[in-house]
C-alpha cells in the first residue's frame, strides 16, 4: 500500500499556522525586560518544551535517552516526517506506508514494497511500545536504537531509495521544515541526525497502555472467566508457556529465539548480524500487544491468523532443528493443547487490543483531516 | 668517603627517615580511587562453556547435555577484609548472550587486604518483589517471574537451558529455571494447590580467596568461578539427603514451582562457586 498521495510540500499549504507560530516564538525570544535573567537568553528558535510521558505503575521505567530527550516540538516534527513521503525518491512512500497505525504500525502485506516495486525480504514489524526496545531494533536486532533504525529505510534502494544528502536538501529547502527543526533543535540546520532523532522521538510516543488487559491490571474491570483462564494458560508451562518470550506488561522480552518455523536455516536472522552460528535462525520475539489486529505473523509473515501461530507452537517439534529454542522443544513434553485450549488463549490475546492506541489522534497522519476508520477485525471472534 | 659524599649520605638518610616517620601518623591518601572489575568464569567440571545443540557435557548422573541459554542474577555482592565490607553491586544480571552483562566494575575500594566475596544467588524476600527492578529494563523483561507462581514475587534467579540425551540419538529439552513459588490454586500446572506463605530458594555464599592487597594506583580483578555441572551433583553425599538432579527426574521439565526440584538446586547451588582475586599494578608509596 502506498501512503495516500500527499504533496511533497504539504506543510505550507496545510499549516499556515506554523509560520505564525514561528513568528510568535521569534518575537518572544527577542524580548528582554532587563530583569537580570540568571540563565542566558534562549536562542532565536526558543527552547523546546520537555515532554514527559505518563505510564502505568506496572510498566518498566522508560529507558533514558539523554542524547535525544523527548520534546513537544521534536515529537511533532517527527510525526510530520513519519507521515511525509518527501523522504522517498519519488515522494510516494512515507514511513507510514509500511507502518500503518490501526494495525499496530505494521503492514498487512506479507512483504512491504519499496518505491521501485522491490519486495522486502521480511515482514515489516509492528511498532508498539518501542521506547523499551533496548535489545536492538529490527527482527534481528542489528541496530542499537530507534535513531539508528530510522537511518536505514530512507537510502535503502529497495525501500525509500533516497540518499540522505538529497533528503536533507529537500527538507532544508522546504518552506516549513526548517522552522520546525528550529523549534525542535534550536536552529534551522537540518541534518540526517536531526531527522532520525525527531522520528525516534515520535516513535517513542507509540505507547499502548489501555487495552482491556491494562484496565484489568489497574483494577478497573474484571476479565471474563474465559479471558482469565486464557491468562492462566498464557502463563502456564504445560499450556501456552508464552510468558517466557512475551512477558508482561510489554508482552515482549525483546530477546531472540529460533521458534522452529523452519526445519533448516532459511534466513540466518540474528546470526547474520552477530556472526555467531548459534544465533542462526533466531528472531526477536515481538510484542503481542494488539496482536489480533496486526496480521500477518512471524518475520516472514507466513501465518495469516493467530490461530495458525498457536497451532505452530502446539506441534511436536523435530529435535534436529538447528538452534531450536529449548522452550519450543519443551513443548514436546506435553500432550497438545485442545482446540478449546487454543480458543481460551485467543480469548486472552484479544484483551491485548488497545483501540485507544490504534486510533490515537496524536499518532495519526497529520496531513489527513480524519483518521482512517478501517480496522481489521477479520480475526475477531 | 669525602666530606661532600658524607654530607650527601647523611642528608639523604635524614630525608628518608623524615619521610618514613611522618607517614606513620598521617592518614594515607591515594592519587586515584581503587577499582575492582568482577567477571565470571563459566565451566563444566573444568571444561569451557561452548553453547550448542548437541549434548557435550556429562552430569553426575551420567547424562549428556548441552547448554544453550544461561541467565542469572546475583545480589548484594560484598567484598570483605578483616576491617571492612564493601558492597560492590546491589544486583548484577548476567546473560551469556550479552557480553555487556558479563563483568561489572566498582570504583572506590578502601586500602585493605581483601579476603573474600559474598553474594546472594537470586534475590531474597526483600528484593524479590514484583517490578522492584523495573528500571533495570532488560533484567525486568528477561527474568520476570509469572504472576501465577506468586502475585507479588518478582524474578527468576536463573534460566539454564539446553538439550539432554534421552537415547543414543535422541534428545529432549531441559529448562533449569530457579525462582520462588506461591500458589493460589489457579495455576494450571498446580491445580488446586495453595501456599499460605511463599517459598524462597535463593542462597548466600561467601567465597574466600588468597588475600590480596591492592596498592595505590593499582586495580583489582575479581573472578567468580561458576561450575555449572555442580547444579546437578549431590552437594553432600554424606548428609543422607539425595540432592542429585537429573533431567529425567522431571520429564516434563515443569520445575518452576516444583518444590523437590527447587530444593535440590537450592542445596547444590552454593557449591557451584569459588573466587579468585588478583591485584594489577600499583605501588607502595
Amino acid at each position: 500500500m502506498k501512503f495516500p498521495a500527499v504533496s511533497g510540500r504539504p506543510c505550507r499549504a496545510r499549516h499556515p499556522w506554523f509560520a505564525a507560530l514561528a513568528l510568535v516564538l521569534v518575537a518572544a525570544c527577542s524580548s528582554d525586560d532587563g530583569g537580570g535573567p540568571i540563565e542566558p537568553p534562549p536562542g532565536p528558535c526558543g527552547e523546546p518544551t520537555p515532554l514527559t510521558l505518563t505510564l502505568p505503575g506496572y510498566f518498566p521505567a522508560l529507558p533514558p535517552t539523554p542524547d535525544n530527550p523527548l520534546t513537544v516540538e521534536g515529537v511533532r516534527l517527527g510525526r510530520f516526517l513519519f507521515y511525509d513521503p518527501i523522504l522517498s525518491a519519488d515522494s510516494t512512500l512515507a514511513c507510514a506506508g509500511c507502518h500503518t497505525q490501526n494495525i499496530a504500525f505494521g503492514d498487512f502485506r506479507r512483504f512491504s514494497e519499496g518505491v521501485h516495486g522491490d519486495k522486502s525480504p521480511r515482514q515489516a514489524p509492528t511498532i508498539v511500545n518501542p521506547a523499551w526496545n533496548v535489545n536492538g531494533v529490527f527482527w534481528d536486532g542489528r541496530v542499537a536504537g530507534l535513531e539508528e533504525q530510522a537511518t536505514q529505510p530512507v537510502p535503502e534502494p529497495t525501500e525509500m531509495s533516497l540518499p540522505w544528502p538529497d533528503a536533507v536538501q529537500r527538507l532544508q529547502s522546504h518552506p516549513d521544515y526548517p522552522d520546525m527543526f528550529c523549534a525542535a533543535f534550536g536552529s534551522t540546520e537540518i541534518t540526517k541526525e536531526r531527522v532520525v532523532r525527531a522520528i525516534a522521538q515520535f516513535e517513542r510516543t507509540f505507547i499502548s497502555t489501555n487495552s482491556k488487559y491494562d484496565r484489568w491490571k489497574r483494577g478497573e474491570i474484571q476479565l471474563a472467566p474465559e479471558e482469565m483462564r486464557g491468562y492462566q494458560f498464557f502463563m502456564a508451562e504445560s499450556k501456552g508457556d508464552c510468558f517466557h518470550c512475551h512477558g508482561e506488561p510489554l508482552f515482549s522480552s525483546g530477546t531472540f529465539h529460533n521458534n522452529g518455523i523452519d526445519t533448516t536455516i532459511v534466513d540466518q536472522g540474528r546470526g547474520k548480524f552477530s556472526g555467531n552460528p548459534a544465533d542462526d535462525g533466531k528472531f526477536k520475539a515481538p510484542s503481542l500487544r494488539n496482536i489480533m489486529e496486526s496480521p500477518p505473523y512471524m518475520h516472514d509473515g507466513r501465518f495469516i491468523t493467530v490461530r495458525q501461530v498457536l497451532e505452530h507452537y502446539n506441534q511436536t517439534f523435530p529435535t534436529d532443528i538447528p538452534n531450536l529454542d529449548p522452550l519450543m522443544l519443551k513443548r514436546n513434553n506435553f500432550p497438545p493443547m485442545t482446540d478449546a485450549d487454543l480458543d481460551t488463549l485467543e480469548f486472552f490475546l484479544q484483551t491485548l487490543t488497545d483501540e485507544d492506541f490504534l486510533f490515537n489522534p496524536d499518532l495519526s497522519n497529520p496531513f489527513s483531516p480524519t483518521v482512517p476508520l478501517v480496522v481489521r477485525k477479520a480475526q475477531k471472534r | 668517603m669525602s666530606t661532600r659524599s658524607l654530607v650527601l649520605a647523611v642528608s639523604s638518610a635524614l630525608l628518608l627517615v623524615g619521610i618514613g616517620c611522618g607517614g606513620d601518623d598521617d592518614p594515607v591518601t591515594y592519587d586515584t580511587p581503587i577499582k575492582v572489575t568482577t567477571s565470571f568464569s563459566l565451566n563444566i567440571d573444568g571444561q569451557g562453556l561452548i553453547l550448542g545443540d548437541a549434548p557435550n557435557y556429562t552430569n553426575s548422573s551420567g547424562t549428556m547435555y548441552s547448554i544453550k541459554t544461561l541467565r542469572f542474577v546475583i545480589t548484594d555482592v560484598v567484598l570483605h577484609s578483616a576491617n571492612a565490607s564493601v558492597k560492590i553491586a546491589d544486583l548484577h544480571y548476567y546473560n551469556v548472550a550479552d557480553p555487556t552483562t558479563q563483568s561489572f566494575q566498582y570504583t572506590g575500594l578502601p586500602h585493605e587486604e581483601w579476603t573474600s566475596v559474598s553474594f546472594t544467588f537470586g534475590l531474597d524476600e526483600t528484593d524479590n518483589v514484583r517490578d522492584k527492578y523495573a528500571s533495570r529494563t532488560q533484567f525486568q523483561l528477561d527474568m520476570q517471574w509469572p504472576e501465577n507462581l506468586g502475585a507479588n514475587l518478582g524474578y527468576h534467579y536463573m534460566q539454564l537451558e539446553g538439550n539432554y540425551a534421552t537415547g543414543p540419538s535422541t534428545t529432549a529439552a531441559y529448562t533449569t529455571h530457579m525462582g520462588p513459588r506461591q500458589l493460589d490454586g489457579t495455576n494450571p500446572d498446580f491445580p488446586g494447590v495453595t501456599d499460605a506463605t511463599p517459598y524462597h530458594f535463593y542462597f548466600k555464599v561467601t567465597l574466600p580467596f588468597t588475600p590480596v592487597h591492592i596498592h595505590n594506583e593499582g586495580r583489582g580483578e575479581l573472578t567468580i568461578n561458576f561450575n555449572l555441572n555442580d547444579w546437578y551433583k549431590d552437594s553432600d553425599p554424606t548428609d543422607g539427603v539425595d540432592s542429585e538432579y537429573d533431567f529425567s527426574d522431571y520429564p516434563n521439565q515443569i520445575i518452576m514451582g516444583n518444590l523437590d526440584a527447587q530444593g535440590k538446586l537450592h542445596s547444590n547451588g552454593r557449591f557451584c562457586f569459588s573466587a579468585d582475586m588478583v591485584a594489577i599494578g600499583g605501588h607502595h608509596d
